[in-house]
């Protein structure tokens, strides 16, 4: 019967075609802060190539304060926040925030994902290796044929 | 569904057996007459042109989208795709921000909506002495708190964070 049920859910796990995004994708340059109420918080990472075509690599969960996970710097990558709730009476929703990032080498990132009170937001800053912070704008995925 | 029904009453009671307001301009002049609808004033202390500069930025990113719901119980099915869209208009006396609503699919209207979906929030920023400005707001009563707060929260410079569109109702 466990054995059975734990085939259910793995199989079930492998029909969502969500995975993990790979710990070694990239050294560790992009921190996610987040802060959310009400809502399962997730970040999706994807390359990007020349068509501006986005294969899904993975998924990180948003389920702690603070998670740190690579992007490589060696072009662009989307990257889409998903926020999304259900109840019995409502159903299930998602919203989503996206953007592209072309993370440069030595260079890290700073990705405030906030949810409450049914106003969401993501703001990404990068910070050189010397000198101030500044905020990155979200671009959308046209963006990288620019 | 409770969300459906209340979306298609407000403009139901907007229309209110004539044209629905076809115009920005028109849908001010009905809310103070319709029901389920309110205005709502407040003052901010931001310049009008701060106020603006914020409506453009944040209102195509947060603004312009469509939300698809499904709801199904053992005697129905609903598939509802909704496209939102945001203007933002600026003259010299005010800034405006407007906020449309087109059910693509799940929903018949009962006259036909403006180009764009039917009118479901104004917002208008006017300028006041001291780099202050008044926001005056039309809408629905209920349901669109999120809309409501984010707009404030634009207009505030406080919160530039979008509604959550899949709560509306």
């Amino acid at each position: 019967m466990r054995l059975a049920l734990a085939s259910a859910l793995a199989l079930l796990a492998g029909c969502s075609g969500l995975r993990s995004y790979p710990e070694d994708a990239a050294p560790k340059n992009l921190t996610v802060r987040t802060a959310t109420s009400g809502v399962r918080a997730e970040l999706d990472i994807h390359s990007v190539d020349a068509q501006c075509r986005a294969p899904y690599i993975g998924t990180v969960k948003l389920n702690k304060p603070s998670v740190t996970v690579g992007i490589p710097t060696d072009g662009w990558s989307y990257l889409k926040f998903d926020f999304a709730s259900s109840s019995f009476l409502r159903g299930s929703h998602q919203m989503s925030k996206a953007t592209l990032l072309r993370a440069r080498a030595g260079h890290s990132y700073d990705a405030e994902v906030t949810y409450k009170d049914d106003i969401y937001n993501v703001v990404l800053r990068e910070k050189p290796p010397r000198g101030a912070p500044r905020e990155v704008p979200l671009l959308d995925l046209a963006s990288s044929q620019k | 569904m409770q969300r459906i029904h209340v979306v298609v009453l407000v403009s139901v009671l907007l229309a209110a057996c004539v044209q629905m307001p076809q115009t920005a301009e028109e849908f001010r002049k009905a809310v103070p007459g319709a029901m389920m609808t309110k205005t709502e004033t407040y003052e901010v202390s931001r310049g009008m042109k701060d106020v603006a500069a914020t409506f453009r930025r944040r209102a195509p990113e947060c603004l312009n989208i469509a939300v698809r719901t499904v709801s199904q119980t053992t005697t129905s099915y609903q598939n509802i795709l909704t496209e939102y869209k945001p203007t933002v208009v600026v003259t010299a006396e005010r800034a405006e921000l407007h906020v449309q609503q087109h059910h693509k699919t799940g929903v018949i209207y009962p006259s036909k909506p403006p180009e764009g979906g039917t009118y479901i929030v104004v917002a208008d920023a006017y300028p006041l002495p001291g780099n202050r400005t008044r926001m005056q707001l039309y809408g629905p009563s209920k349901g669109y708190d999120m809309l409501y707060r984010a707009i404030r929260g634009w207009a505030t410079g406080d919160n530039l964070g979008c509604p959550d569109m899949t709560k509306i109702g």
